[in-house]
C-alpha cells in the first residue's frame, strides 16, 4: 500500500508541472490569440453584426460578400477591403467613423490621424476592437442591393419582384410589396383585370 | 392567418425577451421607426371601360404608415437579429375597401460553436392581407391573403484557414388563405393550384485563393411540389444544379461576383420533356468617390412561373442602383430593374397557348433629407410598367410619387 502512494505521489509530482505547463501553455495561446491581429475579413462581419446589416445578405456570407454590403453603406479603409490583411489603427479608426456617420467632422479626411483624433475626441479608444465596436449602433439608413431579386441559387433567390427587404434603401421593397396587392404572388404584375361579379 | 399571428406574436415576444437581457448594454439593441407617407397612385387597378375601348384607371391619393422594429444583439458568440414592419396602406378612393395590411418579419440568428464551426439560421415571413376589391359590377381582385415563408439553415464548417464548406437547406412556402375565386371568363377558379412549397438542399465550397480572389463550387437539389393542385396544373418539378463562382476585388473601389452553372428540370407533368438550362449571374459595386456608390446585378435562369398555364419560364433580370450623398444630411438613391420573361409552348399545359414575352420596367427614386439626429424627410417616385405579348395579360403603367416623414422613436 505504501509503496503505492510512494508511487502515486511521484506521479502526481511528475505529473503536476506538465499539468501546469500544459495549462500555461493554454493560457499562453488564448491570450496569444486575443493579441493575434484581426483580419479585414474579421472586422467586416464584426461590423455587418453591430450595424444590423445581416439581414441584407444571404446565410453564412463570404469576405466579400461582407465587404460589399459594407461598401454599399459606404464604408470602406483607405485602400479598400482585403480578405487576409490586417487591420490597422488608420483602417479601424477610418471604418468606425463611417459606421457612425461622423465623416463629416473629420478634419482632414486624407490624414488617417485626423479619424482617429475623432474617435479620441468621442471617447471611442482604438487600442481594443471589442470595446471599439460597442459604439457602433445599427445603422437607420442601413441598405444593401437585394441578393434574392438577381439570385439564380436556389438556396437565396426570392419570387419575382415579390416582397423584399432590401432594395438599395429606395424603398423598393415598398414598391414591390404593394405590387402584391395586384396579384404579384401569383405573379402576375399588374392591375387585375376585370371580372364577373 | 392564424399561422401567421402566431409567429408575429412568438416574434415579438422573442424580442421582448431579447430586450430584457440587454438592457445593461451600452447603446440601444432595440431601435423604432416610423414612417409615413402620403401619395397619389395613378393606377391602383384597371378594368374595362365599356363606354372607350381600352381600360379605365383607378387613382387615389393615398396614406402609409409604417413602423419598423429592429432588434440587434450581439454576444460573444451568437448573433440575433429581428425586425418586424407592420404597413398600413389607406386608399382615399377605392370601392369596396380602402386598407390593406402588410407584415414583413425577419429574424437571424449565428451562432459560433468553434471558430472553425458555424450555424446560420434565418427566416423571411411576409404576410399580405389583401381584401376583396370591386368596381361596380366587377370583382377587381378577390380576397388574396397569403403568406410566403422562407427559412435557411446553414452549417458552415472551416477545413483549412482558407476553405470553406456550407451545408445549406431551405424551406419555402406560399399559402393563400382564401381558396377559390371567379376568374375573366366566369370560371370557378382555385387558388389551391398556387399553393406551393420546395425544398432546397445544398453543398458549396469556398477557397480563397489569394487576398483578393475566392472562387466556389457548389451543388443544389430543390423540390418543388403544389401540393393542393388539380392534376392539369401539376407544376411539380425537381432540379438539379451544379455551378462554379468566382468572387474578386478588382480595386479598393471596384467588386464582382459571378456564378455560373447548368439546371436539369424535371417534371412530374407528363405532357412534357426534361429541361436542362444554363443559368448565370453577375453583380458589381463600385465606389467611384467617397460620396457615390453603384451597384449592379444581372442573372439569367430557369424560373417559377409566373402564369399558372405554363410550368416554367426563363427569365432575366438586371439591376442597377446609385446612392449618392450630396452632403452628409442630403441623400439621393435611384434603382432600376428590368426583367424579360420567356414563355415558351412546350412547357405549357394547353398547346393552344402560344410561346411569349413579357416586359417589366421598375424604377424607384428617392430624395432623403435628414432633419436632426432622428428625423427624415423624403420624396419618392415610382414607375412600374408590364407589356406582355401573352393572351389574357394586360400590359399597364403606373406611376406613385409620396412625400414621407420618417422618425426614429428610439
Amino acid at each position: 500500500m505504501k509503496k503505492l502512494l510512494v508511487f502515486l505521489m511521484i506521479g502526481c509530482m511528475l505529473a503536476a508541472p506538465a499539468a501546469w505547463a500544459q495549462g500555461r501553455q493554454k493560457a499562453e495561446k488564448k491570450s496569444a490569440e486575443a493579441a493575434q491581429p484581426v483580419t479585414h475579413a474579421q472586422l467586416a462581419e464584426l461590423l455587418v453584426k453591430a450595424l444590423g446589416l445581416v439581414r441584407f445578405l444571404p446565410p453564412s456570407p463570404t469576405a466579400q460578400q461582407l465587404f460589399d454590403i459594407l461598401m454599399q453603406n459606404a464604408i470602406s479603409p483607405q485602400d479598400g477591403w482585403k480578405a487576409d490583411a490586417v487591420v490597422t489603427k488608420a483602417d479601424l479608426s477610418r471604418v468606425l467613423v463611417q459606421a457612425l456617420r461622423k465623416e463629416d467632422m473629420v478634419e482632414n479626411p486624407n490624414d488617417p490621424q485626423s479619424w482617429i483624433n475623432l474617435l479620441r475626441e468621442l471617447g471611442i479608444s482604438v487600442d481594443r476592437l471589442s470595446e471599439s465596436i460597442q459604439a457602433v449602433e445599427v445603422l437607420p439608413e442601413g441598405m444593401g442591393q437585394d441578393w434574392t431579386m438577381a439570385s439564380t441559387d436556389p438556396l437565396v433567390e426570392g419570387l419575382a419582384f415579390a416582397p423584399s427587404t432590401v432594395q438599395y434603401s429606395v424603398d423598393l421593397n415598398l414598391v414591390v410589396r404593394i405590387l402584391t396587392e395586384m396579384e404579384t404572388i401569383r405573379g402576375e404584375l399588374r392591375p387585375i383585370s376585370p371580372t364577373p361579379h | 392567418m392564424k399561422r401567421f399571428h402566431i409567429l408575429t406574436v412568438a416574434g415579438l415576444l422573442l424580442a421582448l425577451a431579447a430586450s430584457s437581457a440587454l438592457v445593461q448594454a451600452d447603446t440601444s439593441p432595440i431601435h423604432v421607426n416610423n414612417r409615413l407617407r402620403l401619395g397619389w397612385d395613378d393606377n391602383v387597378y384597371q378594368v374595362d371601360d365599356p363606354s372607350a375601348s381600352g381600360l379605365k384607371r383607378k387613382e387615389s391619393f393615398r396614406i402609409i404608415e409604417e413602423i419598423e422594429v429592429l432588434a440587434n444583439l450581439n454576444f460573444e458568440r451568437t448573433y440575433l437579429g429581428l425586425r418586424y414592419r407592420p404597413s398600413l396602406i389607406w386608399y382615399e378612393d377605392r370601392d369596396n375597401k380602402s386598407t390593406d395590411v402588410l407584415h414583413d418579419l425577419d429574424f437571424n440568428f449565428i451562432h459560433n460553436f468553434s471558430p472553425s464551426l458555424v450555424l446560420s439560421l434565418s427566416d423571411t415571413l411576409r404576410a399580405s392581407q389583401l381584401p376583396e376589391l370591386q368596381d361596380e359590377n366587377f370583382v377587381v381582385r378577390q380576397d388574396d391573403d397569403n403568406i410566403y415563408n422562407s427559412a435557411v439553415a446553414t452549417l458552415a464548417y472551416t477545413l483549412r484557414p482558407a476553405t470553406r464548406i456550407d451545408l445549406s437547406g431551405r424551406y419555402i412556402l406560399l399559402k393563400y388563405t382564401e381558396s377559390d375565386y371567379v376568374d375573366k371568363s366566369g370560371a370557378l377558379v382555385s387558388h389551391d393550384d398556387d399553393n406551393y412549397y420546395s425544398v432546397v438542399g445544398g453543398l458549396t465550397l469556398h477557397q480563397q485563393l489569394a487576398s483578393q480572389t475566392a472562387l466556389m463550387v457548389d451543388g443544389r437539389y430543390q423540390a418543388l411540389r403544389y401540393p393542393d393542385a388539380r392534376d392539369t396544373y401539376n407544376r411539380d418539378a425537381d432540379s438539379l444544379f451544379a455551378g462554379v463562382g468566382i468572387e474578386q476585388t478588382f480595386s479598393p473601389q471596384l467588386i464582382g461576383r459571378l456564378r455560373a452553372g447548368v439546371e436539369h428540370r424535371t417534371y412530374d407533368y407528363s405532357g412534357v420533356s426534361d429541361n436542362t438550362c444554363p443559368y448565370g449571374e453577375a453583380s458589381v459595386t463600385y465606389l467611384p468617390t467617397p460620396a457615390t456608390r453603384i451597384t449592379g446585378s444581372a442573372s439569367y435562369s430557369l424560373y417559377e412561373s409566373d402564369i399558372s398555364g405554363y410550368l416554367s419560364q426563363e427569365r432575366f433580370y438586371g439591376a442597377l442602383s446609385l446612392a449618392h450623398d450630396f452632403t452628409a444630411k442630403l441623400n439621393f438613391y435611384i434603382s432600376g430593374a428590368y426583367a424579360l420573361n420567356n414563355y415558351e409552348q412546350d412547357y405549357s399545359f394547353d398547346q393552344s397557348r402560344r410561346s411569349g414575352d413579357e416586359d417589366t420596367f421598375l424604377i424607384s427614386t428617392r430624395l432623403s433629407y435628414r432633419l436632426n439626429r432622428i428625423n427624415w424627410f423624403e420624396v419618392g417616385y415610382q414607375f412600374v410598367m408590364l407589356d406582355s405579348d401573352l393572351a389574357g395579360r394586360e400590359s399597364y403603367k403606373r406611376n406613385r410619387v409620396d412625400v414621407g416623414w420618417k422618425i426614429q422613436l428610439f
